[in-house]
């Protein structure tokens, strides 16, 4: 049996990075990197870098907004913030991953049984 | 919503316009690597581990950047752009040929775009309506005189009018001047008298008030005029209450109805009356309009000409009996344009031709340093393509390179059009403008064709060692770099065979330069028939409200010949009904006659000669040489039998033995001057020769040959012409007897003006105008074209020893000296030379050609011209070559031979 291959479903990073930063509030993306990491608990993989492409299209599309900040270094880093649309956006995806994942579930219990 | 804020996000990074970008996600990036490190080396790893680590973790970094950037604007557009950015660099990086190649595709195609505005703005479009395309005169031919008759009679207006299905309207004008009675004195103005449509079918409204109603244009009408946009802001300062107020035009009062917008030019006059044309009037001889009308939409010329000589032939059927001109006349269309530019179209397209070979030769230039740059990159493309560059990505960037030369050519070019082109306008005298100089504007469509071929050509040939990477093994030619022995013999006989071209094309116009200043120089040592050296002339034109009769005007001149006669410093004066010189055409005023004695059974047989009348003293007056018999004098008076005075040519024509004088002429139809048209009825009249006077240049055309012509004595005319023109001779400087002369005449009547001052000196001057014109943007042509055809040789040249210093190299070690490789490069550049020379040859012999109509004393292929003109190319050319070939001689062979 393959291992779990812990891959980021495509489309689930800006979810996954718009929850953290709900949870966190202001964050940098070193910082909703370690926190993907901790809550995963080491499960999801992720390549640090792409984080950085979907930060910038969230930013794009006006669901997260940057600041230039003082990281716990002191030294220069950039913020990422929630922004209103953001979070209406995180309650409609939320949504509908609930009722995905939901759907899926029901799929293979139902094949499984 | 969501597409338009990232559309809009996008577009804005791919240019760059949210800056330091690219430097805050490098920082963003750092700190991200760094946090991670430092994480790591609290795990306990050293710092190089940390680091690698934290490399590792975080993925391809430069991969991250590149998505980044890929998706933070168009990836297309960033590429442009970074494309752009480099091919900026590059051009910078080569500095001098980059100046270079901007510097002549924009002289290019400046220049060529300013002279073609010109060309355009003075030449082509002297008059700016918008019908005018099909705006036309109708005229009569007359074969048998082989005259055109431009005037005709109030049936044969009314008979034309009725072809509807060829002409969308007809309307009858006649030219005429005024005294326009407005401030201290009175002045004259050119007027037109035009029926109520003439203005309203050239579509053009007025900017103020209307045009003329039907009901102003019946006989009897209300006397209305409207005005000329510049004499209403000169004589009336822009008034815009000036509708409805009286003016007054050779003493009679008219009120101002409308006023027209600026640079309208109608039949060159300023102030416009109705015609008021009797169209009951049934008197088909009595010819004094000319017929203007616009041909419908679709309407050719062939069919319109078709219809007017149906026309034609039906009125020769009517009334060809009794009126014997109707026998073989045919009425045709004449366009406006044509009218004004047809003389001098041969000088259009020698200017034209010009341009276009000027824009080809700089292109071909700019084409040889393209590709000797281009080759040279051969290596650093091969390099490029070596480390994954795809064919498509380096074709991008050549493109990218090129497209922004031409660019910045073309933008450098609309400067240089448009700082010349005031220039050029201010060079020339204003009356060789036949525009007003404001309306000589930059070509948009000359700049768009001239910018086209400039980047159509910097495309090509900034493409080219591309195509050739295509077809070669790109890994050869990283072996073997630029530097191969011998260069690359496709781009050198590219090359060759432009700069030979590019020679060709400058002989090709230095030659037609040549010949227009040969026939130039000829022009005016030509022989004019008078002296015009310290001569002034002025015009009279009596009004016929105080000149009515016969004995008024006749009486008038002569008191004004006496007394300025009698004025100290004045040799001679005299008075003529056409100034000499100053018509552009040669129809001018002219009259059938027989020759008593000789059978004049039909009409045909009838003889037609130019006419002007004079006083006595206009033959002394004029410096013109008597050849027999005698002048008119004051004994041919009123009483005393009529008598003539014709020129040689009239002579060789009719009397080949010389036995004309004391032979008569009978006189017939009056053709060419409205004012003459008077005496159209009146008896006809027989004429006694008693002098024969050399020729005279009568006209601007000033290379045409004289036509037969007659000068008949004003005392004699029962209906003397009330426009004359005075001609004076001093022995001091002319513009001196101005203001005496002006005294003389003031005291015979106060309220004439005197009009169109000048001295015949200067008279002569505008004549040779449009030639001098022509022979000066030509020369300006010339100019450039040498120019910018050894610069093309030079950069060949260079190019092609800098190519070959290895092959040089070799030589000077086996034993070549200085001479022998200075030899080598100076016949490999005379070779180039001389073929493209001799092309030119061959290729002027055939295009100089087209041009014959423009030349005067000398053929299109006239040996020594074009030898003159060989040997001059030839010259610079050489020239052009000995810089290549010093620099040749001067390449140290270990030198040459260790850059390898």
């Amino acid at each position: 049996m393959t291992p779990p291959s812990g891959e980021v479903l495509q489309g689930t990073l800006d979810l996954i990075v718009l929850k953290t930063l709900d949870a966190m509030g202001p964050q940098h993306g070193y910082g909703i990197a370690v926190r993907i990491q901790q809550v995963s608990e080491d499960l999801l993989k992720l390549n640090q870098g792409t984080l950085y492409p979907a930060l910038l299209r969230l930013e794009q599309r006006g669901w997260i907004s940057s600041k230039w900040g003082v990281s716990e270094n002191n030294r220069k880093a950039k913020f990422y913030t929630l922004t209103r649309l953001g979070r209406r956006q995180l309650a409609t995806e939320t949504e509908s991953w609930e009722r995905m994942a939901a759907v899926i579930q029901r799929l293979i219990r139902t094949q499984g049984a | 919503m969501q597409r338009l804020r990232v559309f809009v996000s996008r577009t804005l990074e791919s240019f760059g316009f949210v800056r330091a970008s690219r430097r805050e996600l490098d920082t963003e990036l750092s700190e991200h690597l760094q946090l991670l490190a430092e994480e790591n080396i609290r795990r306990g790893m050293n710092a190089d581990e940390a680091r690698a680590a934290a490399h590792r973790e975080f993925g391809g970094l430069e991969q991250t950047k590149e998505k980044y950037r890929d998706q933070r604007g168009w990836p297309g557009i960033s590429a442009l752009w970074r494309d752009v950015r480099y091919g900026s660099r590059l051009l910078t990086k080569t500095p001098a040929l980059s100046i270079v190649i901007i510097l002549i595709l924009a002289v290019g195609i400046g220049s060529g775009t300013a002279i073609y505005s010109l060309i355009d703005a003075c030449l082509l479009r002297s008059n700016t309506y918008p019908v005018v395309d099909r705006w036309d005169v109708v005229r009569a031919y007359l074969p048998t005189q082989k005259i055109y008759a431009n005037y005709l009679s109030t049936p044969e207006i009314l008979e034309v009018k009725q072809l509807t299905d060829i002409f969308e309207d007809v309307g009858a004008v006649h030219g005429d001047g005024f005294a326009l009675s407005a401030g201290e004195f009175p002045e004259r103005v050119g007027g037109t008298h035009v029926s109520a449509n003439a203005i309203t079918m050239t579509q053009v409204a007025p900017i103020l008030g209307r045009t003329f109603l039907p009901e102003e244009d019946r006989p009897g009408g209300p006397l209305v005029a409207m005005l000329s946009y510049e004499l209403w802001h000169r004589k009336f300062s822009g008034d815009r209450n000036i509708l409805g107020k009286p003016i007054r035009l050779n003493d009679v009062t008219y009120t101002v109805v409308g006023v027209m917008p600026p640079h309208f030019d109608f039949w060159g006059g300023q102030v416009w009356i109705p015609l008021q044309l009797n169209l009951a009037d049934q008197n088909r001889s009595d010819r004094r309009n000319w017929i203007v009308a616009v041909v419908r939409k679709g309407v050719t010329e062939k069919q319109a000409n078709a219809r007017l000589q149906a026309l034609s032939m039906q009125l020769a059927e009517r009334y060809g009996t009794s009126m014997p001109e109707y026998r073989d006349w045919t009425l045709a269309v004449w366009n406006i344009n044509e009218a004004v530019i047809g003389g001098i179209r041969p000088a259009l397209l020698t200017l034209a031709a010009a341009v276009a070979f000027l824009v080809l030769i700089s292109s071909a230039n700019v084409a040889i340093l393209l590709m000797a740059r281009s080759t040279a990159r051969m290596r650093e493309i091969a390099v490029r393509m070596a480390l994954g560059a795809g064919p498509r990505q380096i074709i991008r960037q050549l493109l990218t390179e090129s497209l922004l030369i031409a660019l910045i050519a073309a933008i450098a070019g609309v400067c240089v059009a448009i700082a010349t082109l005031p220039l050029l306008v201010h060079m020339i005298p204003s009356e060789w403008l036949t525009t007003f100089p404001e309306l000589v504007r930059v070509n948009i469509r000359a700049l768009a064709v001239a910018c086209g071929i400039a980047g159509t050509v910097g495309v090509l040939f900034g493409l080219a060692p591309a195509l050739q990477l295509a077809r070669q093994d790109f890994v050869e030619s990283l072996k073997e770099g630029g530097s191969k022995i011998g260069g690359d013999r496709r781009g050198r006989s590219a090359r060759s065979g432009l700069v030979v071209a590019e020679i060709a094309m400058s002989l090709i116009v230095l030659a037609a330069c040549a010949l227009m200043l040969q026939s130039y120089r000829r022009l005016q040592g030509i022989d004019l028939g008078f002296r015009p050296d310290h001569m002034l002339s002025f015009e009279i034109s009596l009004p016929e409200a105080r000149y009515a009769s016969r004995e008024q005007i006749a009486g008038y001149f002569e008191r004004a010949v006496a007394s300025i006669q009698a004025l100290p410093n004045v040799d001679a004066s005299g008075v003529v009904s056409g100034q000499p010189m100053v018509d552009r055409t040669v129809d001018l005023a002219s009259r059938d006659f027989s020759i008593e004695g000789r059978p004049t059974e039909d009409a045909h047989a009838n003889e037609n000669a130019n006419f002007r009348i004079v006083s006595p003293g206009y033959f002394r007056t004029m410096g013109m040489r008597l050849l027999q018999g005698r002048e008119l004098s004051v004994q041919d008076g009123p009483k005393a039998p009529l008598t003539v005075v014709i020129n040689e040519s009239m002579v060789r024509v009719y009397w080949p033995d010389g036995d004309a004088l004391g032979k008569r002429v009978r006189l017939g139809r009056v053709y060419g001057r409205r004012e003459m048209y008077a005496s159209a009825d009146a008896p006809e009249v027989v004429l006694t020769i008693v002098g024969i006077v050399a020729d005279v240049k009568q006209t601007r055309v000033i290379e045409q040959p004289a036509r037969p012509e007659m000068y008949l004595a004003l005392a004699q005319q029962t209906d003397p012409p009330r426009d004359m023109a005075f001609v004076v001779r001093s022995s001091i400087d002319p513009t001196q007897l101005l203001t005496s002369i002006r005294g003389a005449l003031a005291i015979i009547d106060p309220q004439q003006p005197v009009d169109d001052v000048n001295t015949m000196d200067q008279i002569v001057v505008d004549a040779f105008g449009p030639k001098r014109l022509t022979l000066f943007l030509l020369s300006f042509l010339a100019g450039i074209v040498l120019v910018l055809s050894s610069v093309g040789l030079y950069a060949a040249l260079a190019y092609s020893v800098g190519q070959r210093r290895h092959e040089i190299g070799i030589r000077v070690a086996l034993g070549a000296d200085g001479r022998d490789i200075s030899r080598m490069v100076m016949s490999h550049g005379a070779r180039l030379a001389l073929l493209g020379v001799a092309i030119g040859i061959a290729a002027s012999l055939v295009l100089t050609r087209l041009m014959q109509d423009l030349l005067y004393g000398v053929s299109a292929g006239d040996p020594l011209t074009l030898a003159g003109t060989a040997l001059l190319l030839t010259t610079v050319a050489l020239a052009a070559c000995f810089i290549p070939a010093r620099r040749a001689t001067q390449i140290d062979p270990l030198a040459a031979l260790r850059h390898e």
